[in-house]
């Protein structure tokens, strides 16, 4: 690895730290403004003495100043160590060990399986474009590109779970020993809505940046040279395309963030995501701010890779 | 380095826009201002613009679509077949037995103009609904004779072939609802208590009270709410006068006889309480057979105060001879010792603010506290025995925000409700556990009515259910776990605010049809089962009212079809407010970045990338919690997350202008800064953020259906995404399908239209897309 590569991934390392930083300071301050406080929610035992509810707010550092809970808040997140789950009365860590390779395989396996199948789309039908192959591929795409996620979930849930009986309707197996092929079985819906949704998006950016690519020369020049139609394509032309493709990686992730928290909701699939939307609204401090972290890391890590990735694929990065 | 490879990114995600082709004439020959001239350029570069725009399948098809729904916003009233507040009449949405009946006027005085109170039933006999009585302050009451009589379906339905006025004493305010088997209730008015005989109402017994009293407390009854046999007592008061009123059998003479006992004491005459007003209704808590155990509560402006009741007992039985009198205060709590603790300023809530956690006053168990509820929605147990606090705790959580409680009552099964107001407006159903003031159901068991609950919730036992009428005249039916059963509004009471509700059959497990009955605003006795079967969500068709519900209804008889044109105009407004801000945001802060540069340029990048970055709608929903939801609110977050990427690109824009000749001419020509961001960078940026405006109306429709889905959106607005969210709270996902996807289609074709016009203005102002 040469100089500049290693200089442009330390600088983006240290712009994912800054970003970390900033989200962590603008979640404490709007849990700091949020109407109440678990405080109220320690207070609602009727074994508890006032003493011990003292104690309780001590505890948890509600006494101290606004500053210092700041950094408290700051290292705890930091160095991964959320407390205990005010209404479950548990460690965070227990509640998140199972639950984020979950989400981690739902969000990643839907980014990364929009994104290959999504290029290959894209490139086909740009190649052919104005063909029926295409017009369906747009069309669908567009509808549903701007179609709300937790309806579209609501509707294979109807469709496929309901009507047909083809899937079950809980996200997550029942039984306690299960199987992987339970698991897929369970998880499938709500995998594969994901997918389409980010699918939609893929395609449509995949099949503009390639409609540039092929006004380009050198296109020209290959076609000219008498290449095959499939080396042009797949050789010379996508693989130029999917470099813009790779720099939406931002928005796509954060996009398929959003959309894996709203179908854990839908499918009442027990990930991170059901478990934040859960603490937020019993004011389980603890968990939903362990929650929000552990969402926004996952987010920025896809960051970090689809930077190292582009690095990869575009040589001016390296070279400039 | 890193900053360049940044915008090259953003430069080839979003190709290029060059818009050179429509504006070259005026490149490096412009070098003074002129408004003509800059407008007739625009003129020509919209019509340019809108002769390509034109071609453009996807752009026209976008713009049609997106026309119509502008045309249904403008003429929703027009298109609609109903109000926008309409809901289903209960007979097409209950399959349940009802009957409306025009109070009589009598001959003497105009009596069905006069304002009517709570209707009472009574049961005969057999224990089934046998009469239903209307009385008014003016001096008249009616009895309505009850048939029942078999209903469709094979249920119980009720006649009502006669009924009868008579006159009773004037000016009485309230009818305890306590009555014996047809033999007589209580009656209070004119500083004096009635027995009013049920079959004539006459007079049978009078006591002189000597006040007039505007509280009275839960009745204590030996046996049962049916029976005169056994012992009874309750309390009054007014503001400064405590009382109690008892009534035994005397079996002393050999034979039958009544004795009844009267009491007050007035409470300035106490230390404590010298300065206190009585604010509610006391409430009586009588233990027999234990040490400290009778006694009455009540709360006054000061504090809550109790009194001793002097009670003595023979073998479980309290002894006939002696009478129950009021003793002496045997503790006082003032607010400021309640709130000492966690230094709150209690305001005790207004119509109803204390609670004993049991009912019927026949049990002793769970009389051991008193809940006590202040104004801001917390909630204070006080032991009953000495007056100390016990536990505090609030109501007040994402779900019901700043809370103002009206009302707290004690249930059969021991739980306490409490209602209220919240800050958007709408009411607060909930239901607490007694032992530590949380929320049943793990915070869940809350329902939002449409306004603030009035009176107290009756509950039925035998269903089991509670009903609460609201302040607009809306019935609701709850299941204990404050699931909707039911709901429907009063037929032809909505236009007055009064909306009196009584449960005719005793409320304890009656066999026989449970009724509520309402006067109407337009003088009817309006009577309707509670235990039939509600039918809503209907789905489409024509109904018995004669009504036709083109796409069916929701769960609270809602037409959809009026739902979803009335929610057009909302989704616009939150569309285009939104879009509008968060372009000008974006664009204000792009041309600054790239005009300026240097360290306003990296500060507004970082601030840039941060929300370019950071997961938006986890984020949003924490600003959702921390905002609360109104539609405002919903527009200000969609703003926040939206403006980042139009900045973006603007700057980027701004900077390939920057270089451009026409900027220098100005700069040459001694242009300030301010006049070349307005007049000569903004207006070339314009078409970049005309068209980024329009792809954030797309995103901030869908943005609002969701955060309404996940239960932040505005319960006081009608949009698509909360006509979702009903769906999924009242858990007809899977069986309503002319529910489903009426609204979730609204919102693919609006988001869509905004979008494909995006598209095709793309093409317009980015000549590289187009075909070729």
């Amino acid at each position: 690895m040469d100089t500049k590569m290693k200089r442009y991934l330390v600088g983006r390392l240290v712009q994912t730290v800054i970003v970390l930083f900033s989200i962590l300071t603008i979640t404490f301050v709007l849990f700091e403004m949020l109407p109440a406080r678990p405080y109220d929610l320690l207070m609602q035992s009727p074994l508890m003495k006032p003493s011990q509810k003292e104690y309780m707010i001590r505890l948890y550092g509600f006494d101290k100043p606004v500053l210092d809970r700041y950094f408290i808040y700051m290292k705890n997140m930091l160095t991964f160590k959320f407390g205990n789950s005010i209404s479950q009365g548990r460690p965070v860590w227990d509640l998140l060990s199972a639950r984020i390779p979950r989400t981690l395989t739902l969000f990643g396996l839907s980014v990364i399986v929009s994104y290959v199948v999504g290029a290959v789309v894209g490139s086909i039908i740009a190649w052919r474009r104005g063909g029926v192959a295409d017009g369906t591929a747009v069309v669908s795409s567009l509808v549903f590109y701007n179609m709300p996620s937790f309806w579209i979930g609501l509707i294979f849930l109807f469709v496929f779970s309901f009507k047909l009986g083809w899937f079950p309707l809980t996200a997550w197996p029942q039984e306690v020993p299960y199987s992987l092929l339970d698991v897929a079985h369970h998880t499938f819906l709500p995998m594969i809505t994901l997918v389409l949704l980010s699918l939609a998006g893929t395609i449509l950016l995949m099949r503009t940046s390639m409609l540039e690519v092929i006004g380009e020369d050198y296109i020209l020049t290959a076609v000219a040279k008498g290449l095959k139609e499939r080396t042009v394509l797949f050789r010379h032309a996508a693989r130029n395309a999917t470099l813009p493709l790779a720099t939406s990686f931002v928005i796509a992730f954060a996009f398929a963030m959003g959309g894996a928290v709203v179908l854990e909701q839908v499918f009442s699939f027990p990930g991170v995501g059901l478990l934040y939307i859960r603490s937020l609204s019993q004011l389980d401090f603890p968990v939903a701010q362990a929650t929000l972290y552990i969402l926004t890391l996952m987010v920025l890590a896809g960051n970090l890779i689809a930077d190292i990735l582009y690095a990869y694929l575009d040589p001016r990065v390296r070279l400039e | 380095m890193e900053e360049k490879s940044q915008m090259a990114e953003y430069e080839e995600a979003e190709p290029p826009r060059s818009f050179s082709h429509l504006a070259q004439e005026d490149d490096g020959t412009t070098s003074v201002f002129s408004w003509k001239r800059t407008f007739a350029r625009h003129k020509k570069q919209v019509l340019a613009g809108w002769k390509i725009y034109r071609k453009s399948r996807i752009g026209m098809a976008g713009m049609i679509i997106m026309l119509s729904f502008v045309f249904m916003a403008v003429f929703a009233p027009f298109l609609t077949p109903y109000d926008p507040d309409f809901i289903a009449p209960a007979e097409d949405v209950f399959n349940a037995d009802y009957i409306s009946i025009p109070i009589p006027e009598d001959a003497a005085g105009g009596m069905a103009a006069e304002s009517w109170s709570v209707p009472m039933g009574s049961s005969g006999s057999t224990e089934a609904l046998d009469t239903i009585t209307v009385y008014s302050r003016e001096g008249h009451a009616v009895q309505f004779s009850v048939d029942l009589i078999a209903a469709e379906g094979g249920g119980v339905g009720i006649d009502i072939p006669s009924s009868e006025s008579y006159d009773i004493p004037v000016g009485i305010d309230v009818m305890l609802p306590v009555l014996f088997k047809n033999e007589m209730f209580f009656a209070i008015g004119n500083e004096a208590l009635h027995e009013l005989s049920y079959d004539t109402f006459t007079t049978s017994r009078a006591t002189e009270l000597g006040f007039e009293p505007t509280y009275y407390s839960n009745l204590w009854n030996r046996w049962s709410l049916t029976n005169t046999e056994g012992q009874l007592f309750f309390a009054m008061a007014n503001e400064t006068i405590l009382s109690i009123y008892s009534r035994t059998p005397d079996t002393s003479m050999g034979m039958s006889t009544v004795k009844v006992f009267f009491d007050k004491v007035n409470i300035s005459s106490y230390a404590e309480t010298a300065d206190d007003v009585i604010i509610a209704d006391p409430i009586i808590i009588n233990l027999a057979d234990e040490e400290n155990g009778s006694m009455v509560v009540v709360p006054t402006d000061g504090g809550v105060a109790a009194f001793e009741l002097n009670i003595s007992y023979s073998g479980g039985l309290f002894n006939t001879t002696d009478n129950v009198g009021l003793g002496d205060m045997i503790w006082y709590i003032s607010y400021e010792d309640i709130g000492d603790q966690y230094s709150r300023d209690v305001e005790p809530a207004l119509e109803q603010p204390i609670a004993i956690s049991k009912e019927n006053p026949s049990e002793k168990e769970g009389k051991n506290r008193i809940i006590f509820a202040s104004r801001d929605g917390y909630l204070y147990s006080i032991f009953r025995s000495n007056g100390t606090l016990e536990w505090s705790t609030t109501i007040a959580s994402t779900q019901i925000r700043s809370p103002e409680t009206m009302g707290i009552y004690p249930t059969y099964r021991g739980v306490i409700i409490v209602t209220g107001m919240t800050e958007p407006g709408v009411g607060f159903i909930t239901i607490v556990d007694p032992e530590n003031g949380l929320i049943e159901g793990g915070g869940t068991w809350i329902f939002t009515p449409d306004s603030a609950v009035i009176g107290r919730p009756e509950y039925v036992a035998s269903i089991p259910a509670y009903i609460f009428a609201s302040q607009e005249g809306t019935i609701y039916i709850l299941e204990e776990t404050m699931e909707l059963r039911a709901t429907f509004s009063i037929p032809g009471g909505t236009e007055t605010t009064t909306s009196y509700v009584g449960n005719i059959v005793n409320n304890i497990g009656s066999y026989q049809g449970n009724y509520f009955a309402v006067v109407t605003s337009d003088g009817k006795l309006y009577a309707q089962s509670i235990t039939g079967t509600y039918v809503a969500p209907l789905p489409p068709g024509t109904y018995p009212s004669g009504n036709t519900y083109h796409l069916g209804t929701d769960v609270f008889g809602h037409d959809i079809l009026t739902n979803l044109l009335y929610a057009t105009r909302t989704e616009l407004v939150i569309g285009i407010v939104a879009a509008v801000l968060s372009a000008v945001l974006g664009t204000i802060v792009g041309i600054m970045a790239g005009y300026y540069g240097g360290w306003i340029d990296s500060v507004l990048m970082r601030l840039t990338d941060i929300f370019l970055t950071l997961p938006m709608l986890v984020v949003a929903l924490l600003f959702a919690a921390v905002l609360g939801p109104s539609i405002l609110n919903i527009i200000i977050i969609i703003a926040i997350f939206s403006w980042a990427g139009v900045a973006r690109v603007i700057r980027a824009q701004t900077l390939t202008l920057k270089t451009r000749c026409f900027i220098d001419a100005a700069k040459v020509s001694g242009a300030s800064d301010t006049t070349i961001i307005f007049r000569h960078l903004a207006p070339n940026v314009l078409p970049l953020t005309f068209l980024y405006m329009v792809f954030i109306v797309s995103a901030a429709i869908i943005t609002e259906a969701i955060l309404a889905f996940l239960g932040m959106g505005d319960q006081t607005a009608v949009t698509w995404g909360m006509m979702l969210q009903y769906l999924k709270i009242s858990g007809n996902t899977l069986t309503a399908p002319w529910w489903l996807l009426p609204p979730g289609i609204a919102i693919t074709m609006f988001s869509l239209s905004f979008y494909m016009m995006g598209r095709a203005f793309d093409e317009v102002i980015n000549p590289r897309l187009r075909s070729r």
